[in-house]
């Protein structure tokens, strides 16, 4: 069986999955079909509407991030 | 001599004093002039307006105050044909009529309707999908633990709405 491999339509829902949170599947795939040109080029975009770099990770929801922009120290 | 089929209109002279001479009454709307504009600068509208004249406008009957009376009445009726049934044939209450709920207080809040994220169906059918596909990536070596979390995650949550789909309508 073949490695995963970064690009990948399966890489992609990872990487979409973690930024975009595990709820939002109706958005995730749609968004891993696309065929993007370099794995960069979905981080960055990632990076651009989350406003973090992409991560494989443990579920990360935006919404949590827009609370974390307005906490006042 | 045969009446003419779009007679002509006398806009300027009413009633015995118009030249019709059909008999019968115009089938289009005269052209109306406009007041206001300044000399030689209506014709342009008197021309737009000839080009397409509009059709006779049926007289308007006034209503008697029997007759008011006598339609307001038919629309309070609960049981009437048109306009006092609601969606799905329940009658509508009258404004004017008693209370349907006489011991609630008005202050009573409406019942709350159970809040259901609207994501969840969509991420089931989804699943119902994709699952096959998605349930073997995860045996890829080298697959990222995200995405077993995240494949779980679509199972767990998809599968009561997956039951109840599948569950027979008693």
């Amino acid at each position: 069986m073949t490695q995963w491999t970064e690009g990948t339509l399966f890489d992609n829902i990872d990487k979409f999955a973690s930024a975009l949170g595990y709820d939002n599947a109706g958005v995730i795939l749609p968004l891993a079909s696309i065929s993007w040109d370099s794995p960069s080029d979905r981080d960055a975009f990632i990076n651009m509407i989350t406003n973090k770099p992409a991560v494989q990770g443990p579920q990360t929801d935006y919404m949590s991030h827009a609370d974390q922009k307005v906490q006042v120290k | 001599m045969p009446a003419p089929q779009k007679p002509a209109t006398t806009p300027s002279l009413p009633g015995k004093l118009s030249t019709r001479t059909d008999g019968g009454p115009a089938s289009k709307q005269a052209v109306k002039r406009m007041t206001g504009m300044a000399y030689g600068q209506n014709q342009d509208f008197e021309n737009t307006e000839a080009s397409a004249p509009m059709a006779k406008a049926t007289p308007v009957q006034a209503m008697t105050p029997s007759a008011i009376a006598g339609a307001a009445a038919k629309a309070a009726t609960p049981a009437g044909p048109a306009g006092a049934m609601g969606a799905g044939g329940m009658a509508l209450p009258s404004l004017t009529g008693p209370s349907q709920r006489p011991n609630e207080p008005v202050t009573t809040p409406a019942p709350q309707k159970p809040s259901v994220d609207p994501r969840i169906a969509e991420n089931a059918t989804l699943v119902q999908r994709y699952m096959p596909d998605l349930l073997a990536a995860t045996s890829i070596p080298g697959a990222p633990d995200s995405y077993r979390q995240f494949v779980n995650y679509l199972a767990r949550q998809a599968a009561p709405v997956l039951n109840a789909q599948a569950a027979p309508i008693q």
